[in-house]
């Protein structure tokens, strides 16, 4: 059953700020500056081949999929910017992919350490000409757009709460090891 | 002879990444792209000495792997880092369990990890 409409309203945009930043970190650990553009701005219109990239995830208060969608030149210049050479379709599709999996990893951290846990499954890509990616039915996930000197990138999170779904303060004991963290036993 | 590594990812890019990095270093790269290619590569290949291995992966993920590699007795004289976007606390305790000996959170940092790859070569 579904949060009332105020309460996953509220969650909804906490998670979502979440995904902004952990979207904005996870291009700048590449080096790679990226803006959000303000929801009612005019968005550069993307033409030519679209790369989308899913993983799904689950808790037990939270669940849904993470959706990334950008342009095949993008990836391309990612690619270049990563020391990539391989030009394959297979190869871009596999960048976008790591992408979104990383950028889950990263959005999953920052809710290990507000008490939420989810599962992450592996990322399935999709790319093609007027792709369209439609929301859940009943799942009012806006498009988070992002600008920078590589392109358009845009990030919408298909997320449901259930009505026992809270923010709460992670134990030390289970504090998480964070994006570029490394720990030897 | 330079040591063999074995990494394991389904992502083409990270493998590339890595195998970048430690080739710099002097390692023999070996790839696999989930946990049951890395058992037929361990296989094919019993002089490995280092695994950087992914969590999340299709087919047998990492975990899976390494629970694999303790039941066929195959981690003799092989250290293995995991390498995956995943920093959950019983993940990591459960990997360490089963015999890790390192955890990276992506995107990691080429000078750290071929740090760890030569400190845990140099000591095996």
């Amino acid at each position: 059953m579904e949060q009332s409409t105020h309460a996953a309203t509220t969650h909804r945009i906490e998670v979502e700020d979440l995904l902004v930043e952990a979207t904005t970190a996870l291009f700048d650990a590449h080096g790679i500056s990226l803006v959000r553009l303000d929801p009612e701005a005019a968005v550069r219109v993307q033409s030519g081949t679209m790369v989308t990239s899913t993983v799904g995830f689950a808790g037990d208060d939270l669940r849904g999929a993470l959706v990334i969608s950008t342009s095949l030149d993008f990836v391309r210049r990612l690619q270049v910017q990563l020391g990539s050479d391989e030009s394959s379709i297979e190869a871009a599709s596999d960048t976008l992919g790591e992408f979104s999996n990383m950028l889950l990893g990263r959005l999953k951290y920052s809710l290990l350490l507000r008490g939420v846990t989810i599962f992450v499954a592996t990322p399935t890509t999709a790319l093609g000409e007027h792709l369209m990616v439609p929301p859940l039915t009943g799942c009012p996930s806006p498009w988070l757009r992002f600008d920078g000197e590589m392109g358009v990138f845009n990030t919408r999170l298909d997320a449901s709460f259930s009505p026992e779904f809270a923010f709460a303060t992670a134990s030390p004991r289970d504090l998480p090891v964070g994006a570029g963290e490394m720990m030897m036993f | 002879m330079s040591t063999k590594v074995l990494v394991i990812d389904d992502s083409l890019l990270v493998r590339q990444q890595v195998g970048r990095t430690l080739s710099a270093g002097g390692f023999t790269i070996i790839e696999a792209v989930d946990g049951a290619d890395a058992m037929q590569k361990l296989t094919a290949s019993p002089d490995i000495r280092l695994i950087v291995c992914d969590v999340n992966m299709p087919r047998m993920n990492g975990i899976q792997f390494l629970e694999s590699m303790k039941r066929e007795e195959k981690g003799a004289g092989i250290s293995v880092v995991m390498l995956t976007t995943e920093g959950q606390t019983e993940l990591v305790q459960r990997a360490k369990s089963l015999g890790a000996r390192g955890w990276i959170v992506k995107p990691f940092k080429p000078e750290l990890l071929l740090a760890a790859a030569k400190k845990l070569t140099a000591a095996a």
